[in-house]
């Protein structure tokens, strides 16, 4: 197992950013945590998916992994070593082990650096690559993902959006991660685009044999990259889907919500989409289930107990009341 | 959602900057000019700027003198170009040494946040209580006249207003996505805070500066004026209209041409500041 | 009183002259009273420019064109304080970002109310209930009390609806709607469309959708045209135009969703659009086209009539077959 991630909470209270903290503080005694009791697991050269909306947790759970927060509960081990545990020093250097690529490509790169420094700052911090190995590699990065060598000498600013996420990616594989992350990638590119970045993410994937989580609003772009899918809804992984499940056999309440709702590219299915029920108050409850307000099925219990996640079938795991 | 590729925020690199503008091209080519003409003063200037010439003394501009002479008959257009060294250096020493502490404090405080940024905080208010002038003065009554004493002064009475401009830029550029990545790439905090942050938050303050940089030769006149400044003979503006005050009337020219260069020179640096702080404004909007 | 206008827009250009930019080129496209009209196109094809060309609501420097006509009325040839009167009134517009057009220190009922009073002649009173009314038409519930609310105590969702209260506060007969969901979560995304459409049909309203999104179009407008580089490259009744689309550039756009392709690689289109500044001659869309030939590039296409009230700017239509293989489309399946 390449990573796991045990029981990972992350509430966010009055506190001020120092190393870690690069969240913003919440309301005094916030009601509900951003992150609960969270756990993943990640073989090498598997991909998962994490899908989820704002407010689900799931930038939050991308932090935690990725080392750019601090859990208040749980932990997260990479091959074994609990990297919690981990001095300063050692943390940033197991750090690489772990990349990310943001959801915005324009902010993600430092606008004064050309990419080739870029690349090489990350192959020389790290002693990636012996010195003169150095044009080498980044030529064969920029390779990888897609652009001529030329770019070395560019400024980001002279690259379009979906170019400059490329360039986020060349900068994340320079650091030979073990996993690498996907925060929304593609959000905030074109649609023609956003086709061109997912093809080039699963092609890394099946190339470099790497593991990926990759993090989404919608279902059939994770479902693209991800055979498995984990559904996050009030900072809880409410449902897992395994490879092999199609999304039309989900369980939970809120994942077929998701799929009932979603816009799709059929004339006029927004009349044949039944009863929606998007938001009946502006907060969740800090207690008992996050969903139970919107859900058809809410029952005494769920105003009480949070449901845990529960497994359905092999590899299918469901935390709802109604259904297991 | 999908993003223009259009109306991309260009950041340009500093030189960029530099180039730019009808005005800003103004006020390098005529600063330069000045600055120039100071250094060259040895060799340029007519006559010795302390040779007295007592049977010379008040004397309005003509052939010999080009401005003129002051009460004691030295030539006034030696000594504005003298000065102007004096004054230039005021200008540059008093903003680059400030400039430098500022910011170094201004960015770790605003990289870290906390507990440094809450002690910059303080000191910061204490020290911008009181106006910028009367402490100089202050200091300088305290220390004694002199140059050296006034670099002294204007550096710790300076350095908080930079170290205010780069704390904020660096709390707004500590959230940036490419800080992140940089944190998230495993990079220490030394190199993410002077190879990443600094370069991306200076700016604003190098604009800054160009303002500051008029207000230093001001204070510099100013306390010349009370004579706590530089002291007789090395020329300086503020000093000559300082003794000169009691000819205004006889013999202004003693006091004008210093004025001028005093207003010339703060407006060619004026010129570059406001426009580098506009086309700053247009380049880092989106 | 309230009278069923069509709205045409013919040969819309816009341009940035001092920056040589046109982009907007040539579009043309007609909207009959209670029709709803998508358009569909990524950033830098125009369509949100045409959408606010409709009201004037250009930025500075863009210089317009052609004629656009809302019943007998030439828009473009009304004066300031006419286009004043019709906006809101006639016409009226909703943003991507309600907060832009929520003032933050008004209560959001005072804002409905402002609205109405500023077009209907009511008197206060009488306009605060009318908001109060509307507030409730959009779904909003305990539209009495929340009226009193400041735009910052709503969600995403809630504040998009009141954004809509307020552009239907004064019953306009054509609304403009520019990327209204795109900000928003898929739940609500499908509520505030089901909305727009409901009020629409309830209101027999005429509606001009601009999304980047074609599933959004998909649900809610009777026919789509795809914009690309300012040229409206295809326009259909949406059925028609998914079931068996005519331009490789609408081909191109439905294989980029993930749900298009059924466990393949997606035929993603290669390149990215051109700079309005340097466009090519002929179809802008050639360079990033498998079918294109030397014809494409040399001179202007037009628009060809594929079937009655469906046409595309493309001369290789016949060679759509192969690309629309493999496209999993809608129409007969449609679950």
């Amino acid at each position: 197992m390449l990573l796991v991630a045990e029981h990972l909470t992350r509430i966010y209270a009055h506190r001020p950013g120092w190393m870690w903290g690069a969240g913003a503080p919440g309301p005094r005694g916030a009601a509900r945590p951003a992150l609960t009791d969270a756990s993943l697991s990640l073989e090498r050269g598997e991909a998962i998916g994490i899908v989820g909306e704002s407010g689900s947790g799931k930038s939050t759970l991308a932090r935690c992994l990725a080392l750019l927060e601090r859990p208040d509960a749980g932990r997260v081990l990479l091959e074994g070593v609990d990297l919690m545990r981990l001095g300063r020093c050692q943390l940033r250097r197991s750090r690489r082990r772990i990349q990310v690529v943001f959801q915005d490509p324009y902010s993600s790169l430092n606008p004064r650096l050309t990419v080739g420094s870029a690349l090489r700052e990350v192959l020389s911090v790290h002693d990636l690559v012996p010195r003169d190995h150095i044009p080498r590699r980044v030529e064969a990065l920029l390779d990888q993902v897609g652009l001529p060598a030329r770019a070395v000498e560019r400024y980001p600013s002279d690259f379009s959006g979906g170019q400059r996420q490329r360039i986020c990616i060349a900068r994340a594989l320079a650091a030979n991660p073990a996993v690498l992350i996907a925060d929304e990638p593609v959000s905030a590119l074109d649609v023609s685009i956003q086709a061109q970045i997912l093809n080039l993410l699963a092609d890394l994937r099946v190339r470099l044999a790497l593991s990926m989580i990759f993090i989404s609003h919608d279902l059939h772009v994770v479902r693209y990259i991800a055979p498995r899918i984990a559904v996050m809804f009030g900072g809880r992984i409410v449902e897992v889907l395994p490879p092999g499940v199609s999304l039309e056999r989900a369980r939970h309440p809120y994942t077929k919500a998701l799929l009932a709702a979603r816009s799709r590219l059929e004339p006029g299915w927004l009349a044949r989409t039944g009863q929606l029920d998007g938001e009946l108050a502006a907060a969740l409850p800090a207690a008992g289930c996050a969903f139970r307000a919107r859900c058809p099925h809410a029952m005494a219990i769920c105003e009480t107990v949070d449901p845990p996640l529960r497994d359905l079938g092999p590899g299918h795991a469901v935390a709802c009341h109604y259904v297991a | 959602m999908s993003v223009s590729t259009l109306a991309v925020a260009r950041p340009r690199r500093l030189g960029g900057i530099l180039m730019g503008g009808r005005s800003l091209r103004i006020g390098l080519v005529g600063f330069a000019l000045i600055a120039v003409l100071a250094l060259l003063a040895p060799w340029i200037a007519p006559y010795d700027p302390t040779a007295l010439g007592l049977a010379d003394g008040l004397q309005p501009p003509n052939a010999a003198h080009w401005f003129g002479t002051d009460q004691l008959g030295r030539d006034i257009l030696t000594r504005v170009l003298h000065a102007a060294r004096t004054d230039l250096q005021i200008g540059t020493i008093g903003v680059i040494i400030p400039l430098i502490i500022g910011a170094v404090l201004g960015l770790f405080a605003g990289y870290y946040a906390g507990w440094p940024d809450a002690i910059l905080g303080r000191i910061v208010d204490v020290v911008t209580a009181f106006p910028f002038l009367v402490l100089v003065l202050a200091i300088v009554a305290m220390l004694g006249p002199g140059l050296t004493n006034f670099y002294i002064a204007i550096t710790l009475v300076s350095w908080v207003a930079y170290a205010r401009i780069v704390r904020g830029e660096a709390l707004s550029a500590r959230g940036r996505g490419y800080i992140l990545a940089a944190r998230s790439l495993g990079y220490g905090d030394m190199r993410i805070m002077f190879r990443h942050l600094l370069p991306n938050v200076m700016v604003p303050a190098f604009v800054f500066g160009m303002s500051d940089f008029v207000l230093d030769i001001l204070a510099g006149a100013s306390l010349g004026f009370f004579g706590l400044g530089v002291q007789p003979p090395t020329p300086e503006w503020g000093v000559m209209i300082a003794e000169g005050r009691n000819f205004i009337i006889t013999a202004p020219w003693v006091v004008i041409f210093p004025g001028l260069a005093i207003i010339v020179t703060s407006f060619f640096v004026s010129l570059v500041g406001d426009s580098a702080s506009d086309i700053v404004r247009r380049v880092h909007a989106p | 009183m309230r009278r069923k206008e069509a709205l045409e827009v013919d040969r819309l250009t816009v341009t940035f002259a001092r920056e040589g930019r046109a982009v907007v080129r040539n579009v043309s496209f007609t909207i009959a009273p209670g029709d709803a009209l998508g358009l569909v196109g990524e950033s830098g094809s125009g369509k949100s420019l045409t959408c606010r060309a409709i009201l004037r609501l250009m930025p500075r420097g863009a210089a317009i064109g052609g004629r656009i006509t809302y019943g007998s009325r030439d828009l473009l040839a009304l004066c300031d304080g006419e286009m004043q009167v019709l906006r809101g009134s006639s016409i009226a517009m909703v943003f991507q970002d309600p907060l832009t057009a929520l003032n933050p220190v008004l209560r959001v009922g005072d804002s409905i109310a402002q609205v109405i009073q500023a077009h209907g002649g009511l008197g206060r009173r009488a306009a605060r209930m009318r908001a109060i009314e509307m507030m409730e038409r959009v779904g909003i519930r305990d539209a009495g009390r929340r009226a009193a609310a400041y735009p910052h105590e709503f969600s995403g969702g809630m504040r998009q609806r009141i954004h809509i209260a307020m552009a239907l506060a004064a019953r306009p007969t054509l609304l403009l709607a520019d990327e209204p969901t795109t900000a928003l979560d898929v739940v609500v995304q499908a509520e505030i469309l089901r909305l727009l459409d409901d009020l629409r049909r309830q209101e027999g309203m005429s509606l001009l959708l601009v999304s980047h999104d074609f599933r959004v179009v998909a649900g809610l407008c009777d026919r789509v045209g795809v914009m690309y580089a300012g040229e409206l490259v295809e326009v259909g009744a949406t059925q028609t135009v998914l079931r068996r689309p005519e331009h490789p550039y609408t081909i191109g756009l439905m294989n980029s969703l993930p749900e298009a392709v059924v466990g393949e690689r997606l035929r993603a289109i290669p390149g990215s659009p051109p700079d309005p500044g340097r466009l090519p001659q002929g179809c802008a869309f050639a360079p990033r086209c498998e079918l294109a030939r030397d014809s494409c590039t040399t001179a202007p296409i037009p628009m060809a009539e594929a079937l009655r009230g469906h046409s595309a700017r493309c001369i290789r239509r016949d060679q759509l077959d192969e690309m629309r293989r493999g496209l999993v489309t809608v129409g007969a399946a449609g679950t």
